[in-house]
C-alpha cells in the first residue's frame, strides 16, 4: 500500500518530467509503440486512481508520439517492466503483478485467481516482450488494475466491468483446466472404481436379494429379504459371526497397544536397531495367516476335518509359550488360562508387523527438540511418554485402528470369512445340497461388511477431532 | 556394528567421568545410574524376548525342514538336527512343482506391482494436489475401497471375468491393479497421497514457470523425488501378492498357471492322504512335518530374499514418506 502511494506520487511527478524530456527525445517511434500507446494509455485510465490518470492523459494527448518513444524504447529494452517515465506506470503495473503473485501463493481465494492470470500474463509478456499486439497490453492492464483494485479505490465504472469480465473468463478457464488435469491424473483409478468396485458392489447387493436359478447363465430371481432372514436361522452363521466379532473386539485394542509399545521401544537408542526392525516385520512376510495356521498345526485340511479326525497340535504352538514344566506346577485352571493367554499373545504379536512400522514412522515425525525441552524442564521418561508421545501419535493411532479392523476382518483365518468362502464354493452352507449359494453368501458378506463399516464409523466419529490430517 | 557398540561404551565411560565430577550428591547419583542401568537391561530383555517370538516361526521352519525322519520321531532332538537332510527339499520341490509355480508367482507379482505403483502414484498425486469439487467424496470412496473386504466384491468380479473370457490368463489379478483397485490397492493410493501432501508446492510452481506441463512436472520433478513411497509400495505389494491365498486361488485354476502358494494346500492333502486310522494320521503328520516345513520355507524364500535386499531402504522409506502425515 505504501508502495502504491509512492507510485502515485511518482506518477504525479511523472508528467512534469515527461514535459521536460519531450524536446530531448528525437527517436523515431517504432510502429508497435503506436499500437501499444492507446492501450497503455487506456491502462492507466482503467486504473483506480484518478489524479495520475488525468495528469497522464493530457500528458499523452499533448506529447503524442515522442512521449511514448521512451516508453516503447524501455519496453523494448527489457521484457520485464523497468523504470522509465512512461514505464513508471508499468512499474506500478509490475508491482501490481508482483504483489498478486506473492499473495497468490497464500491460500486466499482471490489470491489464487490472480496468480493464474498474472502468471499467464507474465509468461506471455516475458516470452514475447512488447512485440505482441495490444492483447498483451490489455492483459497487463487487466492484472495491473486488479492489483490496484485490491487497494480498494474504484472510480471508473465502465472500464471496471470490462476488466472484471476478462478476469473471470481467465479464471474460469484456468479453473476448468485444473479440474481437467486432476481428472486426467486420476482417470485410471476412477475407471477402476467404476468397473471393479461400484459395479461389483451393486451386483453383490442385488445378489443378496435374489436367488440363483441357473448357474451357467447366472440368472437371478428376486426373492426379497429371504436370504437375510434365512441367515438368522442359520446356526453356523450366527456362531461364526459372534466368534469373529468377539475376536475382533479383543484383538484390535491389544494389537494397537502392543505395537505402540514396541514401536516406542524400537525407536530408542539400542544396539542393533536396524536388525530388530527387520526382525519385527518378518511375520508379515508369512502372509495372510494361512501359513501361520499351518505352522501352528491348526486345521487346514478340509477332507480330514470332515472325516472327523482330530489333528494333533504341533509342537510349535505349545513350545513358544510357557514351558510345560513350569505349567505342571500350577493348578490346572490357571494353567489352561495362562496357556490360552499366551497363545493369544503369540497370535497378536505375529499379526502386528505392519502396525509397528506405521507407528515407527509416526514416531519419527515428532521432532526431538520437544523431548529435549521437556527434559530440560525436568520431565521424566514416563511423563514424556504420556504427555508428548501419545498425543502426537493420535492420528497415527486412528489410522492403525482402522487398518487393524480391516486386517482382522478380512483375515482368512476368520471363521466367518471361511464360512462365506465355503458357501460360495458350495462346500457347506445354505444352498441346496452342495450347490453354491451365491445369494446367501452375498447376504452374509453384506451383513458382515455393514458391521465392520459401523465399527470404523464409530472409531472415526469418536476421534473426529484428531482427524484433520487424514481427511484433508 | 561392533564399532558402534564400542563407541557407545566409550562414550558412556567418558560421560560417566564427567558427570561424576559435576555431581555433589554421590548416593543419589549412583542410584540414578543403577536405575538407568536396570531399565536398560529390562528394555533389552523385553526386546530380545519379543524378537524371539517374531522370529520363532522362521527358525522352527528352517530347523525342522532339515530333520531326517529319525530326528522327527526322536523326542530328544529339538533344536539341532543330527544331520542335514536334503531329501525333504527334493520331495517338496517335486510336490509343489516349484520351478513352474515360482515362474507363475513371479509373473503375477511383478506385473501387479508395476500396475499398483503406476496407478497409485497418479491417483495419489491427483488427490493430493488439486482442489476440485468432488475431492472429499473421492476421499471417502478411497477409504471405503480400503475397508470393503475383497470377498464381497469377488463374486461379481468373477462373473465379469468369466464373461470377458479372461479366466485362463493372469489378467483377473493383474488388470485391476493398473486401475488402482487390485489387492489392497487403496492402501497404496493412500501412501502416495500422504507423501504428496507433504511436498511443498513451490517445486511444482517452479517447474510450471520453467514451462513444464502437468505431465512433465509429474515425470521430471515429482517422480524422481518420491523414492520413499515407491519403495514402500513395491515391497508391500510384492509381499502381499506373493502370499495371497484368496484371489490367486479364486481366479487362477489352470494347473500350469497356478502360483506357488496355491499349491501348498494341495501338497498337504497329498502328503496326508494315505492314512486311514487315527494313529496313522498322527504318525503321518509327524513324518510329513519336515516336508511341510520345507515346502513352506521354499514358498517364503524368494520374498524373504527380496525383503532382505530392500529392507534398509524400506524402513527408511517408511520413516521418510510420512505415511501418517
Amino acid at each position: 500500500m505504501s508502495e502504491e502511494r509512492l507510485e502515485h506520487s511518482e506518477q504525479n511527478a511523472a508528467p512534469a518530467q515527461q514535459e521536460e524530456q519531450i524536446p530531448a527525445m528525437t527517436q523515431p517511434v517504432p510502429p508497435e509503440a503506436a499500437e501499444s500507446t492507446p492501450s497503455e494509455e487506456a491502462a492507466p485510465a482503467a486504473e483506480a486512481v484518478e489524479q495520475p490518470q488525468t495528469q497522464a492523459s493530457p500528458a499523452s494527448a499533448t506529447a503524442g508520439e515522442p512521449e511514448t518513444a521512451p516508453a516503447a524504447a524501455e519496453a523494448n529494452a527489457d521484457a520485464a517492466q523497468k523504470e522509465a517515465p512512461g514505464g513508471e506506470k508499468k512499474k506500478s503495473a509490475s508491482t501490481g503483478t508482483k504483489k498478486t503473485s506473492s499473495t497468490g501463493t497464500k491460500k486466499s481465494s482471490t489470491g489464487t485467481k490472480k496468480t493464474s492470470s498474472s502468471t499467464g500474463t507474465k509468461k506471455s509478456s516475458s516470452t514475447t516482450g512488447t512485440k505482441k499486439s495490444s492483447g498483451t497490453g490489455t492483459k497487463k492492464a487487466g492484472t495491473a488494475s486488479s492489483g490496484k483494485k485490491s487497494s480498494g479505490k474504484k472510480k471508473k465504472g465502465k472500464k471496471k466491468r470490462k476488466v472484471t469480465l476478462q478476469r473471470s473468463r481467465a479464471e474460469i478457464k484456468s479453473q476448468t483446466r485444473k479440474t481437467l488435469e486432476a481428472v486426467a491424473f486420476m482417470l485410471p483409478w476412477l475407471i477402476g472404481l467404476l468397473v471393479f468396485f461400484a459395479y461389483p458392489i451393486i451386483t453383490s447387493l442385488q445378489l443378496s436379494f435374489s436367488r440363483i436359478t441357473r448357474i451357467m447363465g447366472f440368472e437371478m430371481e428376486f426373492v426379497g429379504l429371504r436370504n437375510y432372514t434365512g441367515l438368522f436361522n442359520n446356526s453356523e452363521f450366527t456362531s461364526a459371526f459372534m466368534n469373529a466379532l468377539g475376536q475382533m473386539i479383543i484383538f484390535v485394542p491389544s494389537v494397537v497397544i502392543i505395537s505402540m509399545i514396541l514401536a516406542v521401544l524400537l525407536n530408542g537408542k539400542i544396539v542393533f536397531r536396524g536388525l530388530f526392525r527387520t526382525m519385527f516385520f518378518l511375520p508379515v512376510l508369512l502372509g495372510t495367516g494361512y501359513i501361520l495356521q499351518q505352522l501352528l498345526g491348526m486345521e487346514v485340511d478340509q477332507a480330514a476335518a470332515q472325516a472327523g479326525y482330530e489333528m494333533m497340535s504341533s509342537e510349535m504352538s505349545r513350545g513358544i509359550t510357557v514351558p510345560e514344566n513350569l505349567l505342571a506346577f500350577i493348578p490346572p485352571q490357571f494353567a489352561t488360562v495362562i496357556e490360552l493367554v499366551f497363545s493369544q499373545i503369540t497370535q497378536i504379536l505375529w499379526r502386528s508387523g505392519v502396525q509397528i512400522l506405521i507407528f515407527l514412522s509416526g514416531l519419527q515425525s515428532i521432532s526431538t527438540s520437544v523431548y529435549e525441552s521437556a527434559r530440560v524442564d525436568g520431565a521424566t521418561e514416563w511423563e514424556m511418554f504420556w504427555k508428548i508421545t501419545i498425543p502426537s501419535l493420535a492420528p497415527v493411532t486412528v489410522l492403525t485402528i482402522i487398518y487393524t479392523i480391516v486386517d482382522s476382518a478380512t483375515d482368512l483365518t476368520n471363521p466367518l470369512i471361511n464360512l462365506i468362502v465355503n458357501t460360495t464354493n458350495g462346500v457347506t452352507g445354505t444352498g441346496e445340497n452342495g450347490v453354491a449359494d451365491y445369494g446367501g453368501a452375498a447376504a452374509m458378506s453384506w451383513i458382515y461388511m455393514a458391521v465392520v463399516l459401523a465399527m470404523v464409523g464409530i472409531v472415526l466419529f469418536a476421534t473426529r477431532k484428531t482427524n484433520n490430517g487424514v481427511e484433508n | 556394528m561392533f564399532k558402534k557398540f564400542a563407541d557407545n561404551v566409550s562414550y558412556s565411560f567418558t560421560n560417566f567421568g564427567r558427570k561424576l565430577k559435576d555431581t555433589k550428591n554421590l548416593p543419589a547419583f549412583l542410584r540414578k545410574i543403577i536405575a538407568r542401568f536396570l531399565l536398560g537391561i529390562v528394555k533389552y530383555l523385553l526386546i530380545i524376548c519379543i524378537a524371539f517370538v517374531f522370529v520363532y516361526p522362521f527358525l522352527y521352519m528352517i530347523i525342522t525342514s532339515f530333520k531326517s525322519p529319525s530326528d522327527l520321531a526322536d523326542p530328544t532332538v529339538s533344536w539341532i538336527p543330527t544331520a542335514i537332510w536334503k531329501d525333504n527339499y527334493t520331495v517338496a520341490i517335486r510336490g509343489l512343482q516349484y520351478w513352474q509355480g515360482l515362474k507363475n508367482s513371479a509373473i503375477v507379482t511383478l506385473l501387479s506391482t508395476v500396475g499398483h505403483v503406476f496407478s497409485a502414484s497418479l491417483a495419489g498425486y491427483g488427490l493430493a494436489r488439486y482442489r476440485f469439487k468432488g475431492r472429499s467424496i473421492l476421499l471417502v470412496l478411497l477409504v471405503l475401497a480400503i475397508i470393503v473386504p475383497p470377498q464381497v466384491i469377488s463374486i461379481p468380479n468373477y462373473i465379469l471375468y468369466a464373461n470377458l473370457r479372461l479366466l485362463t490368463s493372469y489378467l483377473p489379478i493383474v488388470l485391476p491393479t493398473f486401475f488402482g483397485m487390485g489387492l489392497k490397492g487403496g492402501v497404496f493410493i493412500f501412501i502416495f497421497r500422504q507423501f504428496y501432501t507433504g511436498i511443498p508446492s513451490e517445486l511444482e510452481e517452479a517447474a510450471r514457470v520453467d514451462g513444464c506441463g502437468p505431465v512433465s512436472t509429474f515425470l521430471r520433478v515429482i517422480v524422481p523425488m518420491s523414492k520413499a513411497p515407491f519403495l514402500v509400495s513395491i515391497v508391500l505389494s510384492i509381499v502381499w501378492h506373493w502370499t495371497d491365498t484368496y484371489e490367486s486361488v479364486l481366479y487362477i485354476r489352470e494347473r500350469t498357471k497356478m502360483v506357488v502358494i496355491a499349491r501348498l494346500p494341495e501338497l498337504f492333502s497329498i502328503l496326508n492322504s494315505e492314512a486311514q486310522t487315527e494313529t496313522e494320521i498322527q504318525n503321518q503328520l509327524i513324518y510329513n512335518e519336515a516336508v511341510v516345513m520345507a515346502a513352506t520355507f521354499l514358498v517364503v524364500l524368494p520374498v524373504m530374499i527380496v525383503y532382505f535386499i530392500l529392507q534398509r531402504q524400506f524402513t527408511q522409506g517408511i520413516e521418510r514418506s510420512g505415511i501418517v502425515g
